[in-house]
């Protein structure tokens, strides 16, 4: 009977672990997240295609935004700047995350005056409409990146 | 307590043969068997899961030429922003088996990196590869995406041949009612961008044609009516359109924004030039 707890003890655990342990997943870092910020419900985070939170209109509102107040960039600067953060039930958001990789996708380290932008950028977009799942409102991941070509901001993605 | 002893070693017992069985039966497949049947578990697990990605990593483990596996691991880290570890998977998948993967990673290239010199540079590769067969990544005419991307570059004569070539041939094959809806309507996109109207309002009828609630084609119409001093008939495209595209009839996808994606405002502004335009209430 021990023997049968353990197991399915273990496999339980293994099971909570396969399910809880995402690509992409974002926890709560007390030295970089903001306290009053928090996710509706922190183990049901849908990622954006399928809830499918909306900033205004879209991503031609959201372009605008990002383009309406731009840093100085080095001529030498290019590559894809994303920011993945949380939009809660309420349209709140928060627990920003930052990568960036070159033009031919490998990792480099973010450009520290791009992430500053990226951030006021991102702290300063109000009326998200939280994502849906079947009716009801939820926490989502939402993705913003910005593809840099020599200092040159291309587009915002996706 | 010795019989609990012995039901536990009983038990044990039954555990190790068949966990044994299970070896035999295992380890008799070859690596690229064993290396599907990973796959096979994995594919029980929603997409992204630590389940999933770890039940792929072990496909590649046991097989690491099984390029649909590092496709798959692949997938995830790509939508979810990630690109230096999707991109390095999809990599793999592309060196192993470029016939099946290049059109895919054009594709992802395209639209959600908006990298157009490197889709077309994986689009001609697997053309070439392919002589005299019209592929279609992600089930898209390869042909048609190649012209997507001219046409995100401003190479409206690039974009207006790859377009016209991916309708001519597939017309000249199965026949134009296999031609993709949103073709015709890219088709006339580029005929109105390069200032033809004729040649764009012929392919957005074509698009109304096949598709009847398409709403931008109706856009499109209705800004073709208005320049050529045709407002009623504008207005009544316009209000036609903007019904349909608030009904969700649209060129849209979850994962990313399609190249001249139209919004409400679009519908909205366009109408302050009709005296009676009124936005349908949804």
């Amino acid at each position: 009977m021990v023997l049968i707890v353990l197991i399915a003890m273990l496999g339980s655990s293994c099971e909570y672990w396969f399910r809880k342990e995402r690509v992409g997943a974002i926890y709560y870092d007390p030295n970089t997240d903001r306290s009053d910020f928090q996710p509706c419900a922190a183990d049901q985070i849908t990622e954006y295609y399928r809830s499918l939170p909306q900033y205004k209109e879209g991503l031609r509102d959201l372009t605008s935004h990002f383009l309406r107040k731009t840093p100085m960039l080095s001529d030498t600067l290019s590559g894809y700047f994303t920011a993945r953060f949380i939009v809660n039930c309420e349209g709140a958001h928060g627990w920003y995350r930052f990568r960036a990789t070159d033009l031919q996708y490998q990792s480099i380290p973010f450009d520290p005056h791009v992430q500053t932008w990226m951030l006021e950028r991102c702290q300063s977009l109000d009326n998200w409409a939280p994502g849906q799942r079947e009716r009801k409102v939820v926490d989502s991941y939402v993705l913003i990146t910005v593809r840099i070509e020599n200092g040159t901001i291309k587009s915002i993605l996706p | 307590m010795k019989i609990v002893l012995r039901i536990l070693l009983g038990f044990l017992v039954l555990l190790g043969l068949l966990w044994g069985m299970w070896l035999q039966w295992y380890y008799q497949k070859d690596r690229s068997e064993r290396s599907a049947y990973w796959m096979a578990i994995q594919s029980r697990y929603v997409q992204g899961s630590g389940a999933e990605q770890f039940f792929t990593q072990w496909a590649i483990d046991n097989d690491p030429t099984n390029a649909e596996a590092w496709m798959q691991q692949s997938i995830a880290h790509n939508k979810r922003g990630d690109y230096a570890t999707g991109m390095a998977f999809l990599e793999k998948a592309v060196e192993l088996r470029p016939l099946e993967h290049l059109g895919y990673r054009g594709w992802v290239k395209l639209f959600m990196l908006r990298d157009y010199d490197g889709a077309l540079a994986d689009l001609h590769r697997l053309d070439q590869m392919t002589p005299g067969v019209a592929d279609a990544p992600w089930g898209e005419d390869i042909y048609f995406l190649l012209g997507l991307c001219h046409l995100q570059k401003d190479q409206l004569d690039s974009a207006r041949y790859w377009i016209d070539y991916s309708i001519e041939s597939t017309t000249a094959g199965p026949g134009e009612d296999w031609v993709d809806v949103a073709v015709f309507y890219y088709a006339g996109l580029v005929r109105f961008l390069r200032k033809e109207p004729a040649k764009a309002q012929m392919y957005f009828e074509k698009a109304i044609h096949y598709s009847r609630r398409f709403a931008e084609a109706y856009y499109y119409l209705a800004l073709l009516a208005m320049d050529r001093g045709a407002q009623d008939e504008a207005c009544q495209l316009l209000q036609k359109g903007e019904g349909f595209f608030l009904d969700g009839y649209r060129v849209q996808n979850p994962y990313f924004a399609y190249p001249y994606a139209l919004y409400p405002t679009d519908f909205r502004q366009l109408g302050e030039l009709c005296p009676a335009f009124e936005t349908p209430k949804k």
